[in-house]
């Protein structure tokens, strides 16, 4: 018994350090991610061979060390199950053995399939008989989790097919297709499980960003941007070589432009640090780009803006994501635009359906405007000859202010087409004034007097006739009406007054 | 030193245009900017590409510097201590234009200019400042200007040309006065700008000209337009006088004023070695309460000042020197200058009379008290 004592927490021993040395290296590998999905319910039915694994159950075990029967579980034999057990009997220094599986049908419990003994036990059973204790043993099989039986054919029989039959617990895992790995039940009984795949995601270093537009005579402004798109893999981290597609598009009906369609300017993509090439359709080659990532799973690439603002969505997308995809949000605005304070001083006109809100400037612009126009309605100089006295005592009409910036700014395309004119008012700093002898303008008369009024205010300005049109395909000789400025807008091919004829005011003094 | 002629608009404008071509980005092919030499007028060649296909555009600009000004400046202390600044301008017999503008840019944003109109507006906290009757003209022809911003004031005076008619103005062998104004505040040494009545200012074309996002022409068209006219150098209200006085604080904004005279060529470097000198010592007299030795400073100046011009204290420009002193002075300041800072140096005096004045009052009162 001492003997035995000594190798038993041996092998106890080895077994506890195999199970924890399993443990610990299962801890430091990288966390398994599974798989994991609802089980199913399991068939009524289930055939069970009674041929299966045996467990040694001692059913009296007085003369034994609680616990013993644990050790010895699931043998594929009643033989294999009888020589573990003469080894442990000789492990106590007790002559036994060698030990024969036979049937035993006794002391057969239900949900035990078949029972056995291992004899003979002729030491052992007359070491037993001079302690006044019986023995027995008996090997069994039960029915899977979840089924029962009461088949009263499976006593006493040590080899049978017989059909175990679903309690209504009874669950089992999906089917998967061959070749794949298949799921296993989850302790509990719930759910199922497998190792995962692996899988791609691709993720944007950031997901908005403000930028101005191009094309505009601001120095030191952002019109570009930088991004970072990282492939990054489920179980092995970032993943180099991925390809990866960038694409850039453009709200409809964003950065005060009420008219969309696909010729409207996207904005550009570009990539520095990786190798890239355009993709897409030939309508958004600079809009489009792929390329692979480096060795740190990155694609970095730069967004830069159109002329146009708007509101602008990158989607990034790699060979590998399946689906997945990531994207920002870039708004491409001259910041600080507000609407041109309402007042008695001047009027707005010149709103279209492709630009409703055409009245934004900033807040130091506005104020100059103000002052232009109430100078216009309050000095001397500015007053009409009334028709009947003939005095300079009518007060012109207020200014009629035209266009000036949209609500983002940029590029202000008075014809909806996404090309100047105007080639101003991109920044809020630049407005128009009706001087085209209709309702409101400022008239013929009183031009050098607004000229000193704009100069006093340390604008810049000049009277803008239409631009001529040039020779074109569709109409190789259009009229040229040859409006110039020191004529007033007046044609002089045919004398006609140029009704676009406006005062272009530079309130920062600066062309914008 | 005689007023000089200190900068021709198209000197100006040449400098700068040959400046920026040094640093700009190079035009495109074909784009050119020629002076005709007889005429001083310019003719700009851009390429026009904002609509479909490209042109070149030829664009024609008419100077506004065919003038040959001469501005006399005047400034007289009256009532209340106001200074009255009156111009006199003349158009040589030489020119080829007539004057029908003359702009002065840049005075401080808080100089006083009295008989401004100030109105706000309701409803909101802007204010606004009306000028035309706060200066004064020689005719109804004409009309005064102004506009105060954060930053400056800018003022003017302008031929009121509803006609578009190049003939009209200051014509060339004419004097003109009347233009001026008032203020409370004391004469410096400002460059005006005259311009001749050409029918447009610009460089004439149709649209909105080159866009300078692609080629630096246009920046350099906006240099010409902008340098069009001849500068002239006057006596305008840049000495901000405090309320109460204060002789130091004059005294040095005075001092700050004349040190920007050597740039200007308005004195040369030693002699304004000199004024900064006794101007600082002046200052701190007064600075100190030693009212006595800063008058003692201020005489000095005058004398020196004296030395180098005569009838200083002449309130219009009529050059009373000699010929020969003209030309013995030529080269230590400009006779302008010197009349400018002899007068802030009465000023200066004539308050602190006027306040010594004010005490002596109130000596006598008490010693009346004391009988």
């Amino acid at each position: 018994m001492g003997a035995m004592r000594k190798s038993l927490p041996v092998y106890c021993g080895v077994a506890l350090r195999c199970i924890a040395l399993t443990f610990i290296l299962s801890t430091m590998a990288t966390p398994a991610r599974s798989e994991t999905v609802p089980v199913e319910p399991a068939p009524a039915t289930a055939t069970v061979q009674s041929s299966g694994a045996w467990f040694f159950q001692d059913y009296l075990s007085i003369h034994f060390p609680s616990g013993i029967a644990s050790l010895f579980n699931g043998y594929p034999t009643g033989q294999a199950a009888c020589d573990v057990y003469d080894a442990w009997i000789k492990s106590r220094n007790v002559p036994s053995g060698p030990l024969a599986h036979a049937p035993y049908t006794f002391f057969l419990t239900p949900g035990y399939t078949a029972s056995g003994i291992c004899v003979p036990y002729n030491s052992y059973s007359e070491w037993l008989a001079t302690n006044n204790a019986t023995f027995g043993m008996y090997y069994y099989q039960h029915c899977p989790t979840g089924y029962s039986t009461n088949d009263p054919r499976i006593r006493g029989v040590s080899s049978a097919t017989f059909t175990c039959t679903n309690n209504g617990t009874a669950k089992q895992c999906p089917e998967v297709a061959e070749g794949e790995t298949p799921f296993t039940l989850d302790p509990g009984g719930l759910t199922c499980s497998r190792p995962d795949k692996e899988t791609y995601s691709i993720k944007l270093d950031r997901h908005d960003a403000t930028i101005e537009p191009t094309g505009t005579t601001a120095r030191d402004v952002k019109t570009a941007q930088e991004f970072t798109a990282t492939v990054t893999g489920s179980r092995n981290g970032v993943k180099s070589g991925a390809t990866v597609t960038i694409r850039a598009d453009v709200k409809a009906n964003t950065g005060g432009h009420d008219h969309d369609d696909d010729n409207r300017p996207k904005g550009s993509l570009d990539s520095e640090k990786n190798a890239a090439s355009p993709c897409g359709a030939a309508n958004e080659k600079q809009a489009c780009i792929t390329g692979t990532t480096n060795g740190s799973g990155q694609f970095i690439f730069t967004f830069t803006s159109s002329q146009v603002s708007g509101e602008h969505t990158l989607t990034a997308t790699c060979d590998l994501c399946a689906g997945n995809q990531d994207k920002a949000e870039v708004k491409v605005m001259v910041e600080g635009l507000e609407t041109i304070p309402s007042s008695s001083f001047y009027t707005f006109i010149g709103d279209t359906d492709k630009h409703s809100d055409n009245h934004y400037l900033t807040p130091e612009a506005a104020a100059i405007l103000w002052r232009i126009a109430v100078s216009y309605q309050m000095e001397q100089r500015f007053k009409l000859a009334d028709p009947v006295t003939k005095k300079r005592t009518k007060t012109p009409l207020v200014l009629h202010v035209n266009d000036a910036s949209l609500k983002w700014g940029g590029r202000f395309d008075v014809y909806g087409n996404w090309k100047a004119p105007h080639a101003e008012h991109m920044r809020g700093t630049v407005v128009d004034l009706r001087a085209n002898g209709e309702t409101g303008a400022i008239s013929p008369g009183n031009f050098r007097k607004a000229e000193m009024l704009f100069s006093d205010q340390n604008t810049n300005y000049f009277l803008e006739c239409t631009r001529d049109k040039k020779p074109s395909q569709t109409d190789p000789s259009p009229p040229q009406h040859k409006r110039l400025r020191s004529n007033l807008c007046v044609s002089q091919l045919d004398g006609s007054q140029d009704t676009n004829r406006h005062y272009h005011i530079r309130l920062m003094g600066v062309r914008e | 030193m005689n007023t000089r002629n200190v900068y021709l608009g198209t000197l100006i404008a040449t400098y700068v245009l040959l400046s920026s071509i040094a640093i700009a980005a190079p035009v495109r092919e074909g784009e050119r900017i020629v002076r005709d030499p007889q005429t001083g007028d310019y003719t700009a060649y851009y390429l026009d590409d904002e609509a479909d296909g490209v042109e070149m555009i030829e664009s024609p600009f008419i100077t506004a510097t065919k003038i040959d000004p001469r501005v006399r400046s005047a400034f007289m202390l009256i009532q209340n201590l106001n200074v009255r600044y009156v111009y006199n301008i003349s158009n040589g017999y030489a020119a080829k234009q007539p004057i029908s503008d003359i702009s002065v840019f840049g005075l401080p944003a808080n100089v006083a200019i009295s008989n401004s109109i100030v109105a706000s507006s309701n409803g909101n906290d802007d204010r606004i400042e009306f000028f035309e009757t706060a200066l004064s003209v020689p005719n109804k022809n004409w009309y005064g200007s102004g506009a105060r911003l954060s930053q400056e004031l800018n003022i003017g005076w302008h031929y009121n040309n509803e006609t578009f008619s190049t003939s009209l103005g200051i014509q060339p062998g004419e004097t003109l006065s009347g233009f001026g104004t008032i203020s409370t505040d004391l004469p410096g040494i400002l460059g005006a700008h005259l311009i001749g009545n050409t029918k447009f200012h610009q460089f004439d074309f149709s649209g909105e000209g080159p866009d300078p996002s692609k080629t630096d022409i246009a920046r350099q068209m906006q240099v010409i337009e902008q340098n069009d006219f001849v500068s002239r150098n006057i006596a305008a209200p840049l000495i901000i006088v405090p309320n109460p006085f204060d002789a130091a604080i004059v005294l040095d904004r005075i001092r700050t004023h004349v040190a920007t005279w050597t740039s200007k060529q308005l004195v040369d470097s030693v002699f304004a070695s000199q004024l900064d000198g006794y101007l600082g010592a002046a200052a701190n007299a007064f600075r100190n309460n030693q009212p006595k030795a800063g008058r003692e400073h201020i005489e000095s100046l005058r004398k020196m000042l004296g030395k180098e011009h005569r009838f200083l204290d002449h309130d219009d420009e009529d050059n009373d020197d000699t010929p020969e002193h003209k030309v013995a002075t030529r080269l230590t300041i400009d006779r302008l200058a010197a009349r400018v800072l002899d007068f802030d140096l009465r000023y200066v005096l004539k308050q602190m009379e006027k306040e010594n004045k004010h005490e002596h009052d109130h000596d006598e009162g008490d010693r009346k008290k004391e009988r």
